[in-house]
């Protein structure tokens, strides 16, 4: 199937990242063999793309003593739970527990242990 | 042997120390650098990445396993980037020079390469949005899907802003070239 130079727009634009699929990258590789117009915005954002990471890539690196300091704000705050955990967590705290709870129920209300008859089965 | 990204997430979850050490220590010179295109400063791009490292340390449970740690770690420190353009009282607004204050005190990192220079200044002529969409997809390596991810913005969105901003780009160093 032959594909259309508007087909290419994006999968062009993310060539140089590497993140194209095989498929994709042999699509691309095809047609700019046949499509002057195409090769040449390849040519362009490889050009474009490799500026920009060069530039980026040649800045330097976080400074030495951040490191020491990020650890250590992370050593006196520790990691927060998600909604779920912290959920799980208060349940926890004002429930027994809860596969006790799904097996008996009752433990729920202690005061009403006997009183209630089981539903026969 | 070495341990993933989404494995060190989950131990530092966990309140692993260790792990936390280890995926700084991959990672802080990549969130530093895109900080520091971003804001141009190099005392506020280490704040930005030590706020992004923090907030992985204390939100580390809530990356979910089967997305890209990259696009997640990107996410937060733009957010991160922008905190910092709002605590200054404005939002970076493209300009046609160098910002005043790059040039009224200019720092080491932007007196070594003129090349380096052209493309940064370049890019701070676009507008935010086209600055991130440029350096998370040309220097974060991010995929179409990873940097609509990073930014919460559509995939279509994100082409279309990248379709754009390499335009942008192109003018802006075609004008300094």
């Amino acid at each position: 199937m032959r594909v259309k130079c508007a087909d290419l727009t994006d999968l062009i634009a993310w060539y140089p990242t590497g993140q194209l699929t095989d498929n994709q990258r042999a699509a691309v590789v095809r047609h700019t063999a046949a499509c002057p117009a195409c090769r040449a915005e390849l040519a362009r954002t490889l050009a474009l793309a490799r500026a920009v990471q060069d530039a980026a890539v040649r800045l330097p690196g976080a400074p030495r003593d951040l490191r020491a300091t990020v650890l250590a704000a992370a050593g006196a705050a520790p990691p927060r739970p998600d909604a779920v955990d912290q959920s799980l967590a208060i349940l926890r705290l004002v429930l027994p527990d809860l596969t006790e709870v799904l097996t008996n129920p009752l433990v729920l209300l202690p005061e009403a242990a006997g009183r209630w008859l089981p539903i026969p089965g | 042997m070495e341990q993933t990204d989404a494995r060190l997430l989950a131990r530092i979850g966990a309140g692993d120390q260790t792990a936390f050490a280890r995926f700084y220590d991959r990672h802080a010179d990549r969130v530093y650098r895109y900080c520091l295109a971003r804001l141009r400063d190099p005392h506020r791009a280490a704040d930005a990445t030590q706020e992004t490292m923090v907030a992985v340390w204390q939100g580390a449970s809530r990356f979910a396993g089967d997305g890209s740690p990259l696009a997640w770690l990107f996410g937060i420190a733009s957010r991160k980037v922008q905190d910092a353009w709002r605590r200054r009282g404005r939002e970076p607004t493209p300009t046609a020079e160098p910002e005043p204050s790059a040039t009224a005190s200019p720092d080491p990192w932007l007196e070594q390469a003129e090349a380096r220079l052209d493309v940064l200044e370049a890019l701070a002529c676009l507008p935010p949005e086209q600055q991130e969409v440029l350096l998370l997809t040309y220097y974060g390596n991010l995929s179409v899907r990873e940097v609509a991810a990073a930014t919460g913005v559509p995939e279509g969105t994100v082409k279309s802003r990248l379709y754009h901003a390499r335009r942008a780009l192109a003018r802006a160093m075609g004008a300094r070239g």
